[in-house]
Order: C-alpha cells, then structure tokens, then sequence
C-alpha cells in the first residue's frame, strides 16, 4: 500500500503559495525594520474576542529575528523545490542509482508541490510561534510544525526505514507536548492567565522582592496587566502546592524544550529524521525547527521559572556536557554524511544548551549568535550534500571519495561550510565559543572546561578526517568520476548562505545589537535574582 | 597632511594588497591565466615588501608606534572587541621577516612549479596565508590574533594537501590540523583567562593590568598592608600563572615543541617552498611571536619560565639528535628548524627576549636559504629528496655547493656570518646566567642543565650540518645513472632568490646586531619586555643578602600605586640606588670571569668545526654501521632507536588511540548506546509495551474508523480525570 496516495497525484497551485510566502516575508522584513526595541504589551485582540486569546502579538527583538532568519530560510527552501521542479532530470545514466533503481519514474513521482504547501503551514505557524504572547497559541503553532515534517518524512524517502523515522519524530515530539499542555493547564490554574508575560513567579517570595519587582515594572516596562499586580501584592507567598505544581510545571516545560533541542537521552529522533528527510526538509529541520527550542527557553522557561532555573542550571550543563560527550564519539565512526551533519548539529546544540545554562548576559547572547550561525551553516552544508546526493544517488563517506578533481566548486563550499561548522574565526562561530570560554574560565568550572575541549577537539578532527575522505582522497570513486559540479542555481544558493556567515562573522554586532534589548530583560532579571538569594 | 594619518593608510595598504592580490587569483585566476596571476601576485608582494620597509624604516629612525581601533567587532555586556591594528617595532620586525619571505618564496615558485596545473591555486594560498599572517602580527587584541592564528593554520592544511593525490600529503595535513587545534584550544581558554582578570583582550590593557597585578602581588610578600585594599589579588595572580601556561601550550604545538612537534617533520610534504615560507620562516615563529607579545604576564611568572626552559632545551637536544640520523633531505632541515625554535623557546625561559626576536629574524633567512637550497637539488635531480643517493655533487652544481653551505654556515653559528651574531648571542646569556647564578635555587640549577642542553646541541647542529654537506657534495655519485642525463639546472627565477637570500644570511647579522640587541639600543622600547641584563645581574647577586629584586619593577605599574603610600616609594628609591652601586662594582668582576671562561669554549668550537669537516670527507660513517660486524651490536640500535623515534610513537601511542576512539565509537556508543538502549527503551520499547497492552484487548485491527475513535474518547477521558485529580 502506498502511502498517502491521496496527495501525490493532486495539483495544487504551487504559484499561489510560493506568492503567500513571499509577502509573509516582505511583511517580517518591515517587522525588522521597523521595530528595534521591544514594544511593551498590545492588547487589541482582548476587544475583539474572547479573553483566552488575549496577548496574541506581541513584538521582542528576539522573537522577530527569529522569525527572520526562519522566513529567510523557507523563502530559501522554496526557491531550491522550485529550480528542482523545473530542471531537467531525465538524463539517463544519471538518475540510476548502482541497484539498477530508476529515478526519473520516483523523481516523478515526488510531489514538489505539496512540498510547497508544506512549507507554507510552516511559515504561519513560525509566524505565530515568534510573535505571539499567549500560551495556548504558542502551543499550538509548536506542534502545528510537527504535522508537515511527519508528512514530509514519511513521504520523500523510499526506503522502509522512513517509517521508522517518522514514528521516532512524532512519538518524541508528542512525548514533549503532553507535558507542556499539562504545565500550560498547571500556570493558567494559578495565574488565571494565558499570557505568557504575566507568569512570574518566585520560590521564595518576600516583601522586599516584591518592591523590587515592581520596581522593575516601572523601570523597563515589563508587560504586567492589573491583575497581575493585584497578585503580587495579595498573595505575597504562594501555597505550597502551588509551588509544587509550579515545580513539575517547570520540570515538563524544561523536558519538552530539551526533546526539541535535542540532547542526549531524547536525542534519537533528529539523525534519522536528517537521513530520511529530503534536503529541504533537512535544512528546515536543523535551520528552524530546533531554534524553537532555545526561543522557548529564551520565551518562557527563564523568564517565568528563573528562580528555578538557577537552581537547575548544573543539571543543564551536565546534560548539555554529557550529549555533546558522547555525540562527538559517536560521530567518529559514522559512515552516513547526512547522519554525520545531524551528529555536529547535535553537538551544537548541547553547547547552545550549556551556554544558556551558563545564564549570563555573555552566554546568552553567544549562545543565539551560535544559533543564529548555526542555520545557516547546517542549511549550507545539507544544501552540499543534497546536491552531492541528487548526482550520485549516495551519500556514503565509502562510496564517495576524491571529488575535488571533478568537482572544484562543490569542494570550495564543502570545505568552507565544514569550517564554518568548526567555528572558523571571522566566517564561523569562533565569537560564541570563545566567549564559551571565556564565562566557562571565569564561573572557575574547570571540568566543565576541559570537556568542552574535548568536544570541540573530537568536532574538529572527526570533520577534517571526513573533508580529507570526501574530498582529498588519492582512490576517486567511480561514481563520482563525472564532471558534474554545481549548477549556477546551486552556486548562488550557496553563495548566500555563506555570504551570510560571513557577515555574521564580521559583523556580529548587528544581530547583538539588536537582540540586546530583549537579552537585558532576562539577563537583569537572573541577576537581580542571584543578589538577592 | 598629518604623519601618522600617512602611515595608517600604509597599514591599510598592506592590508588591502594581500587580500585583494588572494581574492583577485582566486576568482579570476582563469581569467588571467597562470601568467598573469603570478605576475600580479608578485607585483603585490613587492609592494607588500616596500611598505614593510618604509614602516620598518620609520620605526629605526623615529620610534613609529601606531595602535588604534578601527571599528567595533562585537560588544557583549563586558567583552569589548575592536578592529585594532598595533604597529611597533616587534611588529615592523616581523613584517619585513613575512613580507621578504613570501616574496622570494613566491618569485621562486614561478619556476619550481612551472609544470604545475593548478598554479594559480597555488598561489592564491600563499598569498591568502601572507594575508594572515599580516593580520596575526598587525593585531592588537587577542580575538584578533587568534584570526591570524587559525587562518594560518589553515593555510598550512591546504598548502601540505597541495598535491592531494598523495596519501601521504593527505595524512601529514589531517596530522598538522589535529595538533595545531590543540594549541588552537589552549589559546581559547588563555584568551578567556586574560579577559576574566583584566577585562580586556587588547595587548597593552592586559599586559598592564598584568604587570601591576604582579607586582603588587610580590610586594605583599613583606608588606600585608595591601591587602587591606585590593582584594583577591591571590586568585588574579593564579589566573594569570594559568594564562601563561596556556599560552605556552599554544605556542608549542604552533612552534612544533616536544610533545607537539610530530607535524612538523611531515608537513614536508608539501612543496618546498611552502615548506620555506611556512614551516621554517613564518608560521612556527607565530608561537615566539605570541609569548613575545605576552611577555609582560611571564615577568614574575617563574613556574611558566620553568616550563618553557625545560620544554626549550629539552627539544633542542632532541630534534638535533634526530636530525642527525635522517635521510630525507627536507626533513633534516625540518627537524633543525625544530631545533632552533627550541633555542628560541629556551631564550625565552630566561627572559632574554631581545635575543630571541633577533634571532629569529636572522634564522628566517637562513633557514629559508637552506629549504630553498634543497628544493634547487631536488629540482636538479628531479625529485630525489633521499640524501643516501646523492653525493659528489659539487662537480655538477657548484652554485648549490655555495648556498647550502653558507646556510650550514650560519646555522651553526661559524664566526661572522649572521647566526654567530643571533644564536651564540642566546647560549652566551645563558653561559652567563650560569655562572652567576650562585644561590643554587631550582631555577638557576635548571638553567644549568639547560645550558649542558644546548651545548650539546651546538655540537650535534655542527655534526648534521657537515653530514649533509658532505653526504651531498663530496664522495661520489651514489644514485641512479638514469637521474644523471635529465639533470634540470635553474634558472633565474630560482637562482637570484637564493642570491640574494645568501647575502642576507652572511650580513644581516653583522647589520642589524648593534640595532637591535647592542648594549643600550632603544629599539624595541616597550613592545615586549625587555630586561636589561646588568640590572638583573645586580639583584641576583645581593639576592641573598636584601630580597629587593621584585621591588624595583614597581614603578612601571601604573593602575595600583595609587594604593601605596609614598614612604614606602622613597625606600625603593633608596634600595635601587645602593644596588646600583653594587652592581658597577660586580659587573667588572662578571666580565672578567666570562673572559676567563670563554676563549678555551671558542677554541674548543673551532677545533671541533674543523674535526667534522675531516671526520665526514675522511670516514664514511654510515657505511662502517651497516657492515655485517656492526648489525649485532649495541650502537646499531641506538641508531635504529634514533631513526624511528617517530615510529615508536605513533605505534604505542597514536595508534592505539585512534583504533580504541574508533572501537569504543561503533561497538559502545553508536551500537550499544543509541541503536540499542536508547531505541529499544525509548520509542520502541514504548511503542511495543502500549501495542502489547492493546493486543491484549483488541486481539486484531479491524480497519474501521469507529473502533479507533471509541478508543480515543476512553484514553482521552481517563487522561483528563488523572489530570483532574492531580491538579
């Protein structure tokens, strides 16, 4: 039986959707242009409708360059489903793979654009998620992502093994999801609110703290409603099981976010879902999807739980330690490249998690550079290798070796997008590990450092080991012996990622800047924090 | 027009040059044809040289100091990162060393690769390399240093994978990354050290903040009074230790330092003038530069001094000692480049600092003589790099004859050519140090043994340098006839290089000695630290009597005095000014000892030069070891031992590592790990725990949609009472 056979033989106006995106995006640029501080509270829609949808926009610095980069790269995507659609695929000894298989009757059959579509839900739902200040349309739009990544996996690959990842992807996403419904269900019990603004909370809250939190109010415009003040200053302690609840709350949300990240125990999901996804999908996968998790941190975890949170933070850092430990090894002895590229993803994202952990202003800001970085560069390098698997049906570090003969071009960007992969200075994000270093020396947490050494050390020679396999082996494969460099579609694609490394690298400021504001609100609040504990 | 807005706009030149002579190769390369692209690049580098010059000049005559920030890099709450470019004399220094080097490399690769396909490739890497090297000696802070620092790095993978074919190139490049990047780690952690005690990564911030810290610091050791006022100082003062010991990690695996050193002698196997450039001139004095350039954190660090002497000697002795049993032309060479950047590190332990950027600028033309000489034999006789078959080649090519020896010459510090001036300059201060360290302390003990160190090696560098002369030169023709009838001379391309590279080598030092290190010369002024020798003299000797050696350095902090109370600054004064009494009384007696000691030492060198020269065209060693009565013997092994020190290492150590990495990856962590418990507890075991549960009701799927959502609406209710109740 085929699967969803309903989809494949429908047409659908691919021109619409590509048209609907593309002014999404012009209306995120002129977010981006238009707001550079974070515009306190708008509450417009609590007129219109019902109070349960009340906070439904609202603008952090954060959260808009977020939904950029995001936007950028769906705009991105569609233009590679697009230039694919229409090239020309049917020369013959191309598009049989070494078991006799032939690809023009499936490359046929793959439906570019429901592809579209796909990508389409997700923009709305990212615009949603970056934007929004209620709880119930955060969550909504969170796992509104989940259902054209299942469709999209289960879809595009053709081996059997794609059920497997499709089951992996959904069975852990909903895992985390259950949670967060029921700690979503846990702060509205309490707070009587859905916005996410107005979840403060404090373990041990005193008189003092109180001034000092209204204090803040009045300094930075904090969006606190009425009622919110009124619960300040009425319930000065909160109840003991309402601390407890709070706690499991803060437990479940932290677990969702670290299934989305993703690190160690929860972690399986994210290699197989990169090697059975298609390129797009995979360079959704790890330029978007998984940024969700930081914002979440960034969003509601700190803000809301920070108390707790510094109480957690070592928990955090070991995880984030002991995933990127044990991926780095792993990713020693991996023969798939795809697979391999999802390994440094993870691994970065264990590092994003420790710096966030670190919870100062530094780490904060050079773990979402990091980030920020890291999209484009796992976009870059899923790009290659898609374009690598396109000509020679094949991914394997066995199957494909010495290509910088035949194909000069695709081994400049191989090569420049590892390094950026690497944190290379000035093109790669040599800023967010240096600073790494920089608050994992002065927090005096010298095991933490030198693991971290560690990591980077195994990232750097399992990489060059790979680059010297693919690239610079004497024995050239004999399915790689065409010269078939990149086309100048796949050029230009590529150029503009790395173009945009390297303005991230050289001018990092820019993003700083900008995210600044929304980086002294939680920074300030962790510190206020720390002093009075 | 203002002076110095002129010379900013000649580092912006620089600057722009080098990296539009790489882009314009690199994108339009096959535009201008191999060529074309070579003329411009060596057009660019002439250019590159002459503005070096100019700076280098204006730093002689008028003191040049330029540092200044360009722009804002990043700005994170504390960390503030600028575009700085600091031009001083150890700079300018260092520029015309890059600078020269790269263009005699360049115009000499015009020949040497002249049947090279990828020509224009070639070049756009050298001069992407020059490009960042100019950024690792122009920066003024450390984030920026450390761009130089990796980009050269890179450059150096890419220029040893040049000929990618090879799978020995292959694996020297994956070796030459995999230990720089340790040294590449440690100088992250040291740039974090440097930023959590000073606040500041840029050179003359923490080197400041550094040195008034320490000398606060050991003033507390007879005044407790400080701590009233600066608190913590303990903790900045380790901080700081650990700084420098970073640093020197990082410096020893770009310095090729024993324990990193292994790529070195591999990184061979790219081009030779690669190997010219980048792994005898430039790249590996990167990590001299860098303790140069940190040196005001070494002032009182004695534990790292230690560290760099032990580490400096110790690898003196022992990369000479290989180099004597090679075969491999380059890699004799390699392993004296080794050797001599020991000497340096080990001039550094003792904090003559002078000596070792002079003698680093002089070793830069010499060495790249000799590469540059060995790239003419090899080119001659097309590609044999094996010295066993070489020999009497002073019949075919007179002009190498001439350059190599001169090189040797140098190398071995033969009186009045350039090394004489720079490298016996270094053993000359640590004789002294030797004997005027009486006090017998650990430090002055390991100066002793360092100095049996490096007189030992002085021996063994004469003895290898005589070795190859004579291997290659005299005897006879010990290869195959067939290389003999397609002999390719150079031409000029290769030719004037080497020319002009011998003249520098006998002159330079002769030149530029009474510059830089005569007795009393201002030419570095502050750009590192520069101890003047007779006042350390001085307080070593009444070091017994009054402990006041620290005391005198504490006018050049600048940030603590105000913390100290103005009578305890007059009693400085006051000890200083009987010191200095002292001192003039026991320097006329130190000259007189070392005069004592070292006309037999200079006889005993030139005796020994001469003995060599007679061993080597008399006996033929190596043959005399290999006969049959010998290859049971002791000695026999120990040359063996000699030869594969390389080998033993990476059998017992390297191997093993890499297999059990790999072993432990796959069977534990990918298999066992994550394909086994994490998949089988985790998705899977949930999937087939709730599916058996449900087997257990349903006995099989119907396929109807009303089975499936009756079942639903049951999980969801009891779902939401647990919820319920819990909450």
């Amino acid at each position: 039986m085929k699967p969803f056979s309903l989809f494949q033989n429908k047409k659908i106006n691919i021109q619409v959707w590509l048209l609907f995106s593309f002014v999404l995006f012009i209306f995120h640029t002129i977010i981006l242009i238009g707001i550079k501080t974070n515009v306190s509270y708008f509450n417009l829609l609590n007129i219109f409708f019902f109070k349960e949808l009340s906070g439904l926009l609202k603008f952090d610095t954060m959260g808009i360059s977020w939904l950029y980069i995001s936007s950028f790269i769906i705009l991105f995507c569609q233009f590679i489903i697009f230039s694919k659609s229409y090239s020309n695929n049917t020369s013959s000894d191309l598009t049989k793979n070494r078991f006799g298989l032939n690809w023009v009757i499936v490359s046929q059959n793959i439906s570019y654009n429901w592809w579209i579509l796909y990508l389409a839900i997700i923009h709305i739902a990212l615009t949603f998620l970056f934007l929004t200040d209620n709880a119930i349309v955060f969550y909504i739009s969170f796992e509104t992502t989940l259902l054209p990544f299942f469709l999209w996996i289960g879809e595009a690959a053709l081996r059997s093994r794609r059920w497997h990842a499709a089951f992996f992807l959904t069975f852990f996403t909903l895992l985390g999801s259950i949670g967060m419904l029921w700690s979503i269900g846990i702060l509205y019990k309490i707070n009587n609110s859905f916005i996410i603004s107005e979840y403060i909370f404090s373990m041990q809250r005193t008189k003092e703290s109180q001034f000092d939190i209204l204090w803040e109010m009045c300094r930075y415009g904090t969006p606190y409603t009425e009622s919110c003040c009124i619960t300040f200053l009425c319930d000065a302690e909160l109840e003991s099981s309402d601390r407890k609840s709070l706690w499991i709350a803060f437990i479940l949300f932290t677990f969702s976010f670290l299934i989305k990240f993703p690190v160690f125990p929860v972690a399986a999901w994210l290699p197989e879902a990169h090697v059975e996804a298609s390129t797009e999908a995979s360079v959704l996968l790890a330029a978007v999807l998984l940024k969700v998790a930081p914002y979440g941190f960034f969003k509601l975890i700190i803000p809301t739980f920070h108390e707790w949170y510094i109480n957690y933070v070592s928990v955090l850092w070991i995880i984030g330690l002991f995933s990127a430990l044990l991926y780095v090894i792993s990713l020693l002895s991996q023969t798939d490249l795809k697979r391999a590229v999802a390994y440094t993803s993870i691994i970065h994202m264990s590092i994003m998690l420790c710096l966030l952990a670190s919870a100062s202003k530094t780490s904060l800001a050079s773990a979402f550079l990091m980030g920020a970085l890291h999209s484009f560069c796992s976009a870059g390098l899923f790009c290659c290798i898609g374009y690598l698997y396109d000509k020679d049906k094949n991914k394997n570090v066995h199957y494909v070796s010495g290509i910088v003969d035949m194909r000069p071009i695709f081994s400049t960007f191989f090569l420049l997008f590892n390094l950026v992969n690497i944190g290379y200075p000035l093109i790669g994000s040599y800023i967010s590990e240096s600073l790494l270093f920089v608050v994992s020396t002065g927090s005096a947490n010298h095991i933490y450092t030198g693991i971290i050494v560690l990591v980077l050390y195994f990232l750097t020679g399992a990489i060059f080991f790979m680059i010297s396999k693919i690239l610079y082996r004497s024995w050239v494969s004999n399915d790689v012996r065409k010269v078939l460099d990149l086309s100048i579609d796949e050029q230009y694609s590529l150029l503009l990622l790395f173009l945009l490394c390297v303005l991230l690298g050289l001018f990092p400021s820019i993003y700083l800047n900008y995210i600044e504001d929304s980086l002294n609100l939680i920074s300030e609040m962790l510190y206020n924090h720390v002093q009075y504990s | 027009m203002d002076v110095i807005y002129f010379y900013s706009f000649v580092v912006w030149l620089i600057f722009s040059v080098s990296f539009s002579s790489f882009l314009t190769v690199s994108f339009f390369g096959y535009r201008l044809g191999s060529n074309g692209s070579l003329l411009f690049i060596c057009t660019n580098s002439v250019l590159l040289l002459i503005f070096s010059l100019i700076l280098f000049k204006e730093n002689i005559k008028y003191g040049l100091l330029i540092d200044y920030n360009i722009g804002t890099w990043f700005t994170v709450d504390l960390v503030n990162v600028n575009y700085g470019v600091k031009i001083d004399s150890l700079t300018c220094t260092m520029l015309v060393v890059i600078t020269t080097i790269s263009l005699f490399a360049q115009v000499y690769s015009v020949e040497y690769m002249y049947f090279d396909p990828h020509k224009p490739r070639f070049f756009s890497y050298l001069a992407l390399f020059t490009f960042f090297m100019l950024i690792l000696v122009c920066a003024n802070n450390l984030f920026l240093m450390f761009v130089g620092w990796e980009g050269v790095g890179i450059c150096s993978y890419l220029l040893i994978n040049f000929w990618y074919f090879r799978a020995q190139a292959n694996k020297s490049s994956i070796l030459a990354v995999t230990i720089n990047k340790i040294g590449d780690l440690s100088f992250l952690i040291a740039i974090g050290l440097v930023q959590t005690f000073s606040k500041s990564t840029e050179l003359i911030i923490f080197n400041n903040v550094a040195v008034s810290i320490q000398s606060v610091f050991s003033k507390m050791q007879f005044s407790n009074f400080v701590y009233l006022y600066i608190i913590d100082i303990d903790n900045l003062f380790n901080l700081i230790s650990f700084s420098t010991l970073f640093f020197i990690i990082a410096c020893v695996g770009k310095s090729a330092q024993l324990g990193l050193h292994l790529w070195l002698p591999e990184a061979m196997e790219g081009p030779t003038p690669v190997s010219s450039l980048i792994h005898a001139a430039t790249m590996v004095t990167a990590g001299i530069y860098l303790i140069l350039r940190t040196s005001f954190l070494l002032k009182f660090a004695s534990t790292s001094l230690i560290v760099i002497l032990v580490i400096g000697s110790i690898t003196t002795l022992f990369a000479a000692s290989i180099g004597l049993v090679q075969v491999d032309m380059k890699k004799i060479v390699a392993y004296s480049t080794c050797s001599q950047l020991g000497y340096m590190f080990m001039g550094c332990g003792y904090k003559g600092f002078n000596f070792v950027i002079f003698h680093l600028f002089i070793h830069a033309f010499f060495k790249a003589l000799l590469f540059l000489t060995a790239g003419y034999i090899i080119h001659l006789l097309v590609n044999e790099q094996d010295t066993r078959k070489m020999g009497g080649l002073l019949k075919i090519s007179q002009f190498s004859y001439m350059a190599n020896s001169i090189g040797s010459m140098a190398l071995i510090g033969f009186p009045f050519l350039s090394g004489f001036y720079s490298k016996e300059k270094i053993l000359e201060e640590l004789s002294l140090m030797n004997l005027l360290f009486t006090d017998r302390s650990s430090y002055d003990s390991l100066v002793f043994i360092a100095g049996i160190f490096s007189y030992t090696t002085l021996i063994v560098t004469i003895l290898y340098s005589f070795k190859v002369l004579s291997e290659i030169f005299f005897g006879k023709y010990n290869g195959f006839k067939k290389t003999l009838s397609g002999l390719s001379y150079s031409e000029l391309f290769i030719v004037v290089p080497l020319f002009i590279l011998s003249i520098l080598s006998i002159y330079s030092g002769y030149l530029f000695s009474d510059v830089m290190i005569g007795i009393g010369t201002d030419f570095w002024k502050n750009s590192f630290l520069v101890e003047d020798r007779s006042l350390s003299f001085m307080s070593n000797t009444v070091r017994t009597s009054l402990d006041i050696r620290w005391v005198y350095h504490v006018d050049t902090s600048n940030i603590y005095n105000s913390f100290l109370n103005s009578s305890f600054l007059d009693t400085d004064l006051i000890t200083c000014a009987d010191n200095i009494l002292v001192s003039s009384t026991f320097l006329s007696e130190s000259h007189w000892i070392y005069s004592q000691w070292i006309v037999p030492l200079w006889t005993f060198y030139y005796l020994f030069c001469i003995f060599c020269l007679r061993l080597f065209f008399l006996v033929e060693t190596r043959y005399y070891l290999f006969s049959l009565l010998m290859s049971s013997s002791i000695w026999l092994s120990f040359y063996n031992s000699l030869v594969h020190k390389y080998v033993y290492i990476n059998r017992l150590v390297i191997v093993p590592t890499i297999f059990q990495a790999y072993s432990t990856s796959y069977n534990f962590f990918y298999r066992v790990l994550e394909k086994g418990l994490l998949e089988q507890l985790g998705g899977y075991g949930i999937y087939s725990t709730i599916s058996n549960v449900l087997d257990f009701k349903i006995t099989r799927h119907t396929f109807l949609l009303y089975h499936y959502l009756g079942l639903v609406v049951v999980s969801l209710f009891v779902l939401f009472f647990f919820l319920v109740s819990f909450i």
